[in-house]
């Protein structure tokens, strides 16, 4: 019934609509011919008189006719990316040209339920433009956002392609929650940490993850703008206090059907190399740490490597090969893990538009070939993008985006200390060099042959993903529009996993396969009333909207070992005999809604004064009881001083605008249900049967009805200058934000029946300074220089850590087995670091017996101590190392972090180089933990080697405890694994050039690039690259190196045409 | 823009709000799909009995019975000796560096938090879904844990804080902020309590009490007999006797009057445990098993004697390392816990809970097996029953096989054959918290506390004795000597059961019967302080509950 009820309304509102009364007046017909400033003809410029009644675009040879009225003097002319201009009708035959627009000051930017001119701009708000963005031909969206915009720091958690990367814009707001701002693509909000595309695998230490947007191709993307300030986020309340990234993806432009192919090709290879020992260096290394076995503890062991006969089990006379014996010989490991990627990554776009709509249509393949054997990722996608007007008060559209993208991973990113873990990486480093590609588990202590390890094992990532975004527009009223969203969004997400027999994962499970999977379907509703109109100096836009979203989830675990052999790998785990070997067969299914109203008034007189004021009330079901729905307000206001006749007078500036903005904006870090009480299965035997039991959860706490977002307050204030015509520009922003209601896991007294319980308490502070600035250098006809510096510095104070809590500093969870470094104490920022500090080493058994720690130590323990790390007080006191010896010894926020780019052309010739660094930021390198534990049956970083200590040297610099196979030394936390992360990167290099338009006819633009991402690095890192978060969107553990995929420098090729 | 433009934008605003927002309440309400919600899950019957069965599900959890619970106690007695590595910790009087120190807390606080849920939501459940004899045992059983708990509670921490609401229901200032209450008001709380469960609950012969492992009415008389023997034995001033020290004499102690305890009228407690005590034995539903060996047989589980034991099952997740720990004959070739030579030469000759309750150790060249003490060898050499070729590795240690009477376990005495459990190292015992023989002896107690030791006292006394073919107690003993005698016949009969270090504490006479000894058997510490007397209340508690201000003494 519904449905019809609607037909009559709709016949009503078209009779309505398409009465227009048609204007029937005489005229003169202008002719003329539209260029840019290279005198190549521009179709589809937009050609009108004044008050817009009469209008044409340009045909495909720029040329134009329009009818106008006898009176009218003068037309405006405008295109995309050019300045308006308008034209006084004194001849018949007009020639126009158009300039390029120098700075964006007249673009739109869009600020979420509406745009706004960026001059009229009031928070603080960057727009990047897909051109610019996919420069560095990016594999995905958010890595191609690095280093461009001023205060958002982009991190890949590591380099393998497809892998996860995090966002933090301004700081990091929270213990829990996740930084990640809010992604709003064509409208509909998508939720990147909860979309939860990395399905589960075997082994909760394997940290990889897969980033959600692989779904978006960045040749799709028209323009991102970054809403950086709460001024300008409160538009999206309870999500907005991570920022919120909009990502509008292309659309037709009106003209004719324009095709834009793009084929790039490339290859990657890793960037860097670690040292360790060849051949002959292990095998006198391993020598020596028997030796010194010997020698210390009177260990009786033979040296491996003796290079003699030696009596054998059975009695036989052998030899057995010493150090000399593999000079020249061996395997470098890394040489045999590490290859070529080639990537190939094609687009094609057909776009197009009239009166009647646009249209818009991307395919792309892309096949990246990872630099790890066996590792990859592939995406396949249809985008496409629709509009039609239907009459001329009613538009609608639809932008879809559907993709499945493959990603073949190879075990890296682990955080167990257990080597028969340990990952193909740390596996190509620590494997003996001394043995070759067909040696077997049995030949070396725990660690899987890395070749065999990367080829043999399987595991894949299969995503699907279908993203839609449809609505319909109607304008009413001359100054109103209504815009209904609807949007839709699902992914399925699948893991095939299986560790053959031939690897350590799947030797003592005789195989060990895995069907992991998890689902994600959103639906959302918007309902958008917008006005806006000009009274005289007063303009006044404002929407009111009310949305709503549901989004569904489920995921499933299963796994299965114990089969009769390797051949159908995970596609029959019934075959296995041990039925979910470890865990349970897990599933789990949640919903949740959210339901919001909004609004926003923006008002401006004269252009001068500008005042925009937003408030939002959000309801999200996985608030507590008490706090259903939240308000959140915002307020900001911006001055242009440049419009003042007396700053005009002063003949400086060609931009000055002064802004300031308050905004409230919440996070909603709460999984669903998490703030219900909860029964689990808590069985009992009974009578020797086992009886249905169920009981509170003790691990999830008690029910929380006050469970609510986590509250951003924060203060922008920012200045926007323009020089020299707008031909130098530049921003500064400076803000302070804080977060309150932070959400913890705080402990409860155990008497309550509960360990801990999730409240909100808390506060932390970011403040910084953010800059950016462009020119134009140079521009001349054949040259043209323009660059572009932003530099962004943010401190993070942790200011309380709650009333409810009277825990004066917690930790962070384990970054690898019992080290816990990351401290939480008020005064101090989110990932401080917190350890041990080191006092040179033990040069003789005299200095041991110094030690109060060894006083009443024997003997034994006495002399194996020299050589070894001696451990300092910094605290006070004396005596045997304890947990209150350790102190602030790292911090992994960065001091600052840039990006620079300078674009350089002459004539057909364009040169860009992109350079971006993070400085100040400490990592911890877990990759060397790892390494150094064991000594004498694994290889080892070279440094380990030849500098560590040894009786009789100078040993001021030692850099490693002395050479001894041992299984007791215990390394406490110290800045031995901490190091300086800073580093500059040349990101990106690339020289194209523009066929010469006299070469192609039919064809409007050719053009040839060839780049290198990751060029060089400088860093005094020692690891792969000081850019690596093993554990991803986990804000409280930023910057550590699990040994993760290595990043890769690629060489790419591109060719781009349209006609 | 006219007026009347604006009464068309109100209606449209107003119109597309009030479509969006209908009935937004509920749509924020959240549905449960993989976990259950205690909102919608009270409903029924079998629910109901779910949820009481969670209550018991916490004590076979590592926080109680899977090992903390009684490790922490029963490794500090004069009784026991055992492995460096095991008794290192609480057993040499540190309980702070054992891993398990805080969890008897938790889990006696999680058992009060889920048996107030349970009373919480399963009260109000109407006749229509559960019939009233259910409702009554599940509510009676809920009682019962409260009370078992803040009894075990007051005993190991002094004075706790008393939470008869679950934390959610508990809307009061100071929910999570509880003070302690004082060790007569805990007591006041564990009494309430059991008086509540025992007219809730149904006896053992009873159908309606349910499975075999449930608490029943029986149960909860007992343990209030014991709670007030417990009260009236700490508060009474006196004198006892208890063998032990380096030589294994009789010291005789003026015992100390229990903190907190004084209060107490001595006399009336005892009358009060007499009276509930004399109730379990007359209800006629337990009996004694007329031969020690038959007692912790696998046929004779939940049997006549028991009045409750910590259930298992075999070839489920509900296995325990019980034997491992506590038997010699285990997969690990030894237990790690062992009576003491001294406390096994207080047994008579002819005592069966020696003779068929214990075996030791000895080293042969093939492997392990085990023989009686080497100064007993004759003596059961001669049976014919065991294997022992005289090799002595010196090293003799009475193991307590009560708990290796496991369905794992190949339980052919002394052939050592695990033929079922080599993988698992795991059993399905039982462990016994009540059994018929204390209530016995807390009968022959009382009454020797009331009215000194009568034919009364010896009566009840002898019946222990008897059934395990022990020579009769001795004849006219003094009140303080009968005291004393039957202290030490709990100690004999409750070897490992958990008991004696409680006895000692309750006596008053812990630490000049622990110190006495200094250092024990196989060199673990006796020697113990004043805080050992009660164990430190957790750091997470302490922490976070702002109403403690501080830890026990010492500690």
């Amino acid at each position: 019934m519904r449905r019809y009820f609607l037909i009559p309304l709709g016949v009503c509102l078209m009779l309505v609509l398409f009465n227009v009364p048609l204007y029937a007046q005489d005229g003169k017909i202008v002719t003329g011919v539209v260029f840019d400033e290279k005198g190549t003809t521009l179709p589809g410029a937009s050609v009108k008189t004044k008050d817009s009644k009469f209008a044409v675009q340009s045909d495909k040879s720029g040329r134009f006719a329009i009818k106008v009225p006898v009176s009218t003097k003068v037309l405006v002319v405008t295109f995309v990316g050019m300045q308006e201009q308008e034209v006084a009708l004194t001849k018949n035959d007009l020639k126009v040209t158009l300039v390029s627009v120098v700075t964006t000051m007249n673009d739109v930017v869009v600020v979420g339920y509406g745009t706004v001119k960026k001059k009229d701009v009031t928070g603080s708000i960057v727009r990047v433009d897909g051109d610019v963005l996919n420069k560095t031909a990016p594999a995905d969206v958010v890595s191609a956002l690095q280093g461009r915009v001023a205060g958002v720091a982009v991190t890949q958690n590591d380099g393998a392609p497809g892998a996860g990367v995090s966002m933090r814009i301004r700081g990091s707001n929270s213990f829990l929650g996740g930084t990640e701002p809010l992604y709003v693509i064509d409208g509909v909000p998508f939720n990147n940490s909860a979309s939860n595309a990395t399905p589960a695998s075997l082994g909760d230490d394997e940290k990889q993850s897969i980033n959600p947007l692989n779904f978006l191709s960045p040749a799709d993307i028209e323009s991102i703008d970054v809403l950086k300030d709460a001024s300008a986020t409160a538009i999206y309340g309870s999500r907005g206090a991570n920022g919120v990234v909009i990502i509008t993806t292309k659309k037709g432009k009106t003209g004719n059907d324009k095709v834009d192919l793009s084929v790039t090709m490339g290859v990657a290879q890793v960037a860097k190399k670690l040292h360790v020992l060849n051949a002959y260096d292990y095998a006198t290394y391993t020598n020596l740490a028997y030796t010194n076995a010997t020698l210390y503890e009177g260990a009786t062991a033979p040296i491996p490597f003796p290079g003699a006969k030696t009596l054998s089990a059975t009695g036989d006379s052998v030899y057995t090969p010493g150090p000399a014996d593999y000079i020249g010989k061996g395997t470098d490991w890394q040489d045999v893990l590490f290859r070529s990627g080639l990537t190939q990554n094609y687009s094609l776009n057909v776009s197009g538009g009239s009166s009647a709509g646009s249209h818009s249509f991307t395919f792309n393949y892309l096949n990246q070939d990872g630099v790890i054997t066996n590792s990859g990722f592939r995406r396949y996608g249809v985008n496409f993008n629709l509009s039609r007007n239907v009459g001329k008060f009613i538009k609608i559209g639809t932008s879809g985006a559907m993709s499945q993208s493959i990603t073949h991973g190879v075990k890296t990113s682990t955080s167990s200390s257990d080597d028969a873990n340990a990952g193909v990486v740390r596996a190509a480093l620590s494997y003996p060099s001394t043995q070759d590609r067909t040696s077997d588990l049995s030949s070396v202590f725990f660690i899987t042959n890395p070749y065999i390890y990367a080829n043999d094992v399987l595991n894949k990532v299969t995503s699907k993903n279908l993203f839609s975004s449809n609505y319909a527009e109607i304008s009413f009223l001359k100054y109103f529009k209504f815009k209904q969203t609807l949007g839709f969004n699902y992914a399925y997400n699948t893991r095939d996993q299986y560790y053959p027999r031939t690897v350590y994962e799947g030797r003592s499970k005789q195989g060990w396969g895995l069907k992991a999977n998890d689902q994600w379907a959103n639906f959302m509703s918007e309902s958008l009333l917008s006005f806006g109109e000009q009274i005289g100096k007063h303009n006044i836009n404002a929407v009111a909207a009310a949305t709503y979203e549901r989004t569904d989830a489920s995921w499933l675990r299963y796994d299965a070992a114990g089969f009769p052999n390797d051949i159908n790998k995970n596609e029959n785990l019934g075959a296995g005999s041990l039925q979910q070997t470890l865990a349970a067969p897990y599933n789990n299914r949640s919903s949740t809604k959210f339901a919001s109203f909004l609004g926003r008034i923006n008002y401006n007189y004269a252009g001068k004064y500008l005042v925009t004021a937003s408030f939002r009330r959000d309801g999200a079901s996985q608030f507590g009881a008490n706090h259903k729905w939240g308000d959140f307000p915002s307020f900001s206001l911006a001055w242009k001083a440049a419009e003042e006749s007396f700053i005009k007078d002063l003949n400086i500036f060609s931009d000055l605008k002064l802004r300031f903005g308050y905004g409230q904006v919440g996070s909603v870090p709460l999984p669903a249900y998490a703030s219900l009480d909860k029964l689990t299965v808590a069985n009992y035997p009974l009578g020797g049967s086992v009886a249905t039991g169920y009981a509170n959860d003790y691990y999830a706490g008690p029910a929380n009805p006050n469970l609510k977002w986590e509250t951003t307050r924060s203060f922008n204030m920012g200045l926007d200058f323009g020089f020299f015509n707008n031909r130098l520009t530049a921003t500064v922003d400076v803000y302070r934000k804080k977060t309150v209601d932070l959400l913890q896991s705080i402990t409860i007294p155990t008497s309550t029946g509960y360990a801990s319980m999730y409240v909100n308490s808390g506060s932390v502070e970011n403040k910084g300074l953010e800059i950016a600035i462009q020119g134009d250098v140079v521009r001349s006809k054949d040259f043209t220089w323009n660059t572009n510096f932003n530099i962004a510095f943010n401190r993070n104070k942790i200011l309380s850590l709650g009333s409810d809590t009277s825990v004066k500093q917690q930790f962070a969870g384990n970054i690898s087995t019992s080290y816990a470094p990351y401290i939480q104490k008020a005064g101090h920022p989110i990932g401080a670091l917190y350890g041990y500090v080191e006092d040179g080493y033990y040069e003789n058994e005299a200095a041991v017996r110094a030690d109060p720690a060894y006083a009443s130590q024997g003997e034994a323990i006495i002399k194996r101590m020299v050589g070894e790390i001696r451990y300092a007080h910094p605290n006070g006191g004396s005596g045997a190392i304890t947990t209150s010896d350790r102190t602030f010894i790292g911090n992994v926020n960065p001091k600052y972090t840039f990006g620079f780019t300078n674009n350089f052309s002459y004539k057909n010739w364009e040169l860009s180089v992109f350079v971006s660094g993070a400085v100040g930021n400490d990592v911890i390198n877990l990759t060397t933990y790892f390494l150094s534990r064991n000594v004498g049956y694994q290889n080892v970083l070279s440094s380990m080697y030849n500098d560590a200590w040894t009786a009789g040297k100078d040993n001021r610099n030692a850099a490693w405890p002395k050479i001894e196979k041992q299984s007791w030394r215990n390394y406490f936390f110290s800045r031995r694994f901490i190091e300086d992360g800073s580093y500059v990167r040349i990101k990106n290099l690339s020289l194209g050039y523009n066929l010469p338009k006299n070469l192609i006819k039919n064809i409007s633009n050719i053009r040839v690039t060839a780049s290198v991402n990751n060029l060089y690095t400088f860093t005094h890192y020692s690891g792969y690259d000081p850019e690596m978060n093993g554990f991803g969107t986990n804000p409280a553990m930023y910057g550590v190196d699990l040994g993760g995929y290595p990043v890769a420098r690629s060489f790419n090729m591109a060719l781009r045409c349209n006609f | 823009m006219k007026l009347s433009n604006y009464k068309y934008v109100l209606f449209a605003v107003s119109g597309f709000l009030f479509i969006t927002a209908t009935s937004c309440k509920k749509t924020l309400e959240e549905t449960p799909y993989s976990f259950l919600s205690p909102g919608n899950f009270y409903t029924s019957s079998a629910n109901a009995v779910a949820a009481i069965n969670g209550v018991y599900n916490e004590l076979f959890t590592y926080d109680l019975y899977q090992q903390p619970f009684w490790n922490l106690t029963m490794t500090d007695d004069d009784h026991v000796s055992g492995a460096d590595w095991y008794l290192g910790n609480a057993g040499a009087g540190n309980p702070q560096s054992y891993w398990g120190v805080d969890r008897p807390w938790a889990g006696l606080y999680t058992l009060i938090a889920r048996s107030n849920a349970v009373l919480e939501n399963v009260a109000g459940m109407s006749t229509s879904v559960i019939d009233t004899a259910t409702k009554s045992r599940i509510l009676g059983e809920a009682h019962f844990f409260r009370g078992w708990s803040y009894f075990h509670l007051v005993q190991l921490y002094g004075g706790v804080p008393i939470r008869l609401q679950s934390v959610s229901a508990d809307t009061s200032a100071s929910g999570f902020n509880k003070p302690r209450a004082t060790v007569a008001e805990t007591y006041a709380v564990a009494i309430d309590e059991f008086k509540q469960a025992e007219n809730l609950l149904f006896s053992a012969a009873d159908s309606r009490s349910g499975e075999k492992g449930r608490v029943t009415k029986g149960l909860a008389k007992a343990f209030l007999a014991k709670t007030y023997l417990t009260m009236a034995s700490g508060a009474l001033q006196g004198s006892i006797a208890v063998i032990g020290g380096a030589n294994n004499a009789s010291y005789t102690y003026t015992k100390d009057v229990v903190a907190g305890y004084e209060g107490f009228d001595s006399k009336a407690y005892y009358q009060l445990a007499k009276d509930k005590a004399l109730e379990v034995v007359n209800s006629g539903d337990y009996s004694l098993y007329s031969n020690w060996s038959d007692v912790f047989t696998i046929a004779n589980r939940n049997g006549k004697e028991f009045l409750w034991e910590i259930q298992s099952a075999y070839g489920s997740s509900f296995v325990n390392n019980l034997h491992a720990y506590l038997s010699a004959r285990s997969p690990f070739g030894t237990g790690a816990m062992w009576m003491t030579n001294n406390h096994y030469k207080t047994y008579d000759a002819t005592d069966t809970r020696v003779l068929d309750g214990v075996t030791h150790q000895y080293q042969a060249n093939w492997g392990t097996y085990y023989y009686y003490p080497s100064w007993q060898a004759a003596q059961y050499n001669s049976s014919g029953t065991y294997n022992n070729d005289g090799k002595n590795d010196g090293d003799d240690k009475a193991f307590v096989t009560k708990f290796s009477y496991a369905t794992s376990f190949n339980n052919d005495q002394l052939g050592t054959q695990y033929a079922n459990n080599n993988i698992t190292g795991t059993s399905d015992a039982f462990f016994p918290v009540m059994r018929y023989s204390e209530v016995l002896l807390m009968v022959a107690e009382a009454e020797n506390e009331v009215n000194g030791a009568t034919a009364t006292a010896y009566q009840y006394l002898a019946m222990v004795r008897n059934r395990c073919k022990a020579t009769a107690a001795p004849g006219g003993m003094s009140q303080q000597d009968m005291r004393s005698y039957i202290l030490e016949e709990r100690g004999r009969e409750f070897s490992l059961e958990n008991i004696r270090r409680y006895d000692l504490i309750r006596w008053g006479v812990y630490l000049q019967v622990m110190n006495k000894i200094g250092t024990g058997q196989n060199s673990i510490s006796k020697v113990r302080l004043p805080r050992n007397l009660l164990l430190p209340i957790p750091q997470s508690e302490l922490n976070s509950n702002k109403a403690i201000t501080r830890n026990n003494p010492g500690w």
